[in-house]
């Protein structure tokens, strides 16, 4: 062995050593877990003969809580003056080819719409891509250049895109470069939108088909759908609508109930509610009710939603003193979570971790992806009129930087705003898109975007990202009626599964650790329901441990069981309660609810925090608040005293935030 | 059927998609693995870096080192971009040095057989605490103070163990590549 030789193999801490350590590593858990590469061939050979679902790459999932070049106020950006001017330039130069490149993809289009099937074609703006260098870097588009370094001017490969008559979304293809992406949102305004939406029918299967393929992908085996009876009593229960057990597999008839008198103003004040991030049972305020009252009027018209919501999001302090109705739903919750969810509405951005983080701490994150702290609060700041109803000019915002200084948030106009206001097919999407995902998560209880910084064990998929264009494009079409938006979801593929029988009450003691993590991921991926939320009594859990594990000798310490099973009595917890507005009290009940064991991998950025302290702050900030609620607060302490394994109690926080 | 040179350097024929991903799959999910997935993940990843960069019409094989290098950007991009969890391995955040490990490492035959082969050879040298201190590591995932109690030993030294065995390792496995690479 020669020297450089030896130097590359002596142990250090310098990075070299580090990536020679991380191979060492995994060819060593190879080795001793006997875990070779899989043969892939047949899987992806098969993969590459169906034609590409991706008309947003998983790029555009994982940036899209950014979306820079859209909606946030960069560093490099915060001229907004400059930003304008560079763009209208570049608009000017290559706006004929690109009107070009689009009068021929409409034509394409027009052509395919005569043909009812599925039709795809390739991507005009990406057909100019082939024209780059063979080999270059594969760092040139979303996927492939997650350091942005060099976006501009580079389009991405070669991809098919879905031809289904809806809202181009070509604008928001991760796969353009920035100017090409500038280019074509302004292209967007112009382009004729159709002039009705598809059937229902149509959109839903469009959704299931996307599901399943999600599924496939993931080799997941769905449960079996709960019959109509069963669907209606949980859509009842859950929801306080009345559905008919026979209109339950019916988008049409689900809509049309929906729309009915005996439904609209329940379905309304639940559409609030997933959009606030309070419960439905919380508006119980005069003003409140009235707020209910008119948008329940207003969405009986076509576009009348999206007025509404357009109406709170225009308003300057100037306008209206006193804010908005938005403002006034939005009052309730602390002001992190009124800006988290304000911004996550109306701009489509997911602001919870930049409060304080100017890079997000996978350390992965990218110049063009990455919202720094002082943007946050220049949106905070430009978004106090809604959220407070008052502006930075009245009421200062200051925060605090890493160094100890404080600073001024400074109000910027932001680009996600202009769009809004501009009635920009840009702006419209955005919106529908927020309403979508709001939706989505408040029917299913698990989001359709999926964060990798949330403990979540199954992966985003382009799939899923297809599923929101579906819908989201629907909404668009449709002037906003949100009611086909929930007939969609409530008459699809994910709803209505019966629970994991793993995950079942009674077998969750016997099952193995494999069984249970197997439970966890096809609840996780939407294709089976959630076990449901039960209360139990400490000495029947104890009974039912006992009774799960027969002929073992079990030493159960009474206080460690409850406590480990405890359940937050806190008001507004997501949890029934016994002894409700108890705050602060520790119900001594076990619910089945909660995890027994970790079903997920905790992130690694939460294992990497100082303390139990931080870690519990940080998964509050990951529910959208500022601060964990003290009852939940006393749980998460008190299974900590109690032994329980980390990964539980965050899972079990998670659950109760 | 396109020849390929034992380095893996030169291929005077493109080859097909199922021998392109025959050829560098294994390679590929041990890279992503290196970075810290786990097998699902590196599974997931493997085939979206062949898809990706089996569907760019541009994609030209101008040889098989070349090849692999533009496939482990591919992959480390998507990985990045995913921002998966990263699980314990930890990951260097430039691309050029998992480059020269890689070639440290795998770069002999572009699949990392040779590196695990020679491991395995290279697990028999040590002494049988040093294996069954990795063992817990890697196989059980215990933690390292019940390592060091299994073995009777304090946490320090079920650490000092490990730094060693894996030294060992690390020399053994890379007098056996240079010497595979010499013959050939």
């Amino acid at each position: 062995m020669n020297a450089s030789s030896d130097h590359d193999f002596d142990l250090g801490d310098n990075e070299r050593d580090r990536a020679d350590d991380a191979w060492l590593n995994s060819l060593l858990e190879e080795s001793l877990t006997n875990s070779a590469p899989p043969d892939l061939t047949r899987s992806i050979l098969s993969r590459l003969q169906d034609p590409p679902e991706v008309t947003l790459s998983p790029a555009r999932a994982e940036s899209r809580p950014a979306l820079p070049t859209q909606t946030v106020p960069r560093r490099e950006r915060t001229s907004a003056v400059v930003t304008l001017a560079i763009a209208a330039s570049t608009l000017l130069a290559i706006g004929l080819a690109t009107r070009a490149a689009f009068n021929a993809g409409v034509q394409e289009r027009e052509t395919a719409a005569s043909d009812p099937n599925h039709v795809e074609m390739t991507n005009t703006a990406a057909q100019r891509s082939d024209r780059r260098p063979p080999m270059t870097e594969p760092a040139e588009d979303g996927a492939d250049n997650p350091s942005g370094s060099k976006p501009s001017g580079r389009v991405g490969p070669s991809q098919p895109i879905d031809l289904t008559p809806r809202a181009p979304t070509l604008a928001l293809s991760p796969e353009l470069g920035e100017s090409e992406r500038s280019m074509a949102d302004s292209s967007d305004d112009a382009r004729p939108m159709p002039t009705a939406p598809r059937e229902i029918r149509l959109v839903g299967q469009a959704v299931d088909k996307s599901l399943q393929r999600y599924w496939q992908r993931l080799d997941i085996q769905p449960t079996q759908k709960l019959g109509a009876g069963e669907i209606t009593e949980d859509i009842q229960r859950r929801f306080g609508w009345t559905i008919k057990a026979e209109d339950t597999s019916d988008p049409a008839s689900v809509q049309a109930s929906l729309g009915g008198q005996a439904n609209h103003r329940a379905m309304i004040r639940f559409v609030l509610a997933s959009l606030t991030g309070r419960q439905p049972r919380s508006f119980e305020n005069d003003r409140d009710l009235q707020i209910i009252e008119s948008v329940a009027t207003a969405a009986r018209n076509k576009g009348g939603l999206e007025q509404w919501l357009r109406d709170q999001f225009m308003v300057t302090a100037a306008d209206k003193p006193d804010g908005t109705d938005w403002t006034t739903l939005v009052r309730p919750l602390d002001p992190h979570q009124r800006v988290v969810r304000t911004a996550s509405l109306m701009l489509s951005q997911d602001l919870r971790c930049v409060r304080c983080h100017d890079e997000l701490s996978s350390g992965q994150a990218t110049s063009d992806e990455r919202i720094e702290q002082a943007e946050y609060w220049s949106v905070a700041a430009s978004i106090a009129p809604i959220t407070s109803g008052r502006s930075v000019l009245e009421q200062p915002l200051f925060y605090d930087l890493p160094d100890g200084r404080r600073k001024s948030a400074v109000a910027l106009q932001l680009p996600g705003w202009t769009d809004l206001q501009g009635f920009s097919q840009t702006g419209r999407h955005a919106l529908a898109r927020g309403l979508v995902e709001s939706l989505w998560n408040s029917v299913h209880r698990r989001p359709l975007h999926r964060s990798a910084y949330e403990p979540m064990a199954t992966p985003h998929d382009a799939t899923l990202d297809r599923i929101g264009d579906e819908l989201s494009n629907d909404l668009v079409q449709s002037g906003f009626d949100v009611t086909r938006t929930l007939a969609a979801i409530l008459t699809g593929e994910a709803f209505g599964r019966a629970v994991p029988q793993v995950l079942d009450p009674a077998n969750r003691f016997i099952a193995g650790d494999s069984e249970l993590l197997n439970g966890a991921i096809v609840v996780d991926s939407m294709a089976g329901g959630l076990p449901p939320y039960q209360r139990q009594s400490a000495s029947r859990l104890i009974a039912q441990i006992r009774q799960s594990l027969p002929g073992q000798h079990l030493s159960l310490p009474a206080s460690n069981a409850v406590l480990a099973q405890a359940m937050p009595n806190a008001s507004g917890s997501p949890l029934p309660s016994r002894r409700r507005g108890d705050d602060g009290q520790l119900d001594k009940l076990g619910t089945v609810v909660m995890p027994s064991r970790s079903t997920s991998q905790m992130p690694a950025w939460l294992t990497r925090l100082p303390s139990f302290e931080s870690r519990a702050q940080h998964m509050a900030h990951l529910s959208g608040r500022l601060a964990i609620p003290p009852a939940v607060s006393k749980i998460a302490e008190g299974m900590r005293a109690a032994g329980l394994d980390e990964d539980v109690i965050w899972q079990r926080l998670s659950w109760m935030l | 059927m396109s020849q390929v040179t034992k380095e893996g350097t030169t291929t005077p024929h493109e080859r097909s998609p199922a021998e392109l991903i025959d050829r560098h799959q294994s390679g590929i999910w041990r890279y992503l693995r290196m970075l810290g997935c786990d097998a699902s993940t590196a599974d997931d990843l493997t085939q979206e870096t062949f898809l990706r960069v089996l569907r760019r019409k541009t994609f030209v094989q101008h040889s098989d080192s070349a090849t692999s290098e533009y496939l482990r950007r591919t992959a480390y991009n998507l990985l990045v971009t995913n921002h998966r969890k990263l699980g314990r391995v930890h990951l260097s955040d430039s691309p050029a040095t998992l480059d020269q490990s890689w070639q440290r490492w795998a770069g002999k035959d572009l699949t990392g057989d040779a590196a695990t082969e020679a491991l395995r050879d290279c697990m028999e040298r040590l002494t049988e605490r040093a294996r069954t201190a990795l063992k817990l590591r890697f196989v059980d995932n215990t933690p390292r103070p019940l390592i060091g109690e299994a073995l009777g030993i304090s946490d320090h030294g079920a650490r000092n163990l490990m730094q060693r065995a894996k030294a060992q390792l690390r020399e053994c496995v890379h007098e056996k590549l240079n010497l595979t690479q010499s013959v050939s």
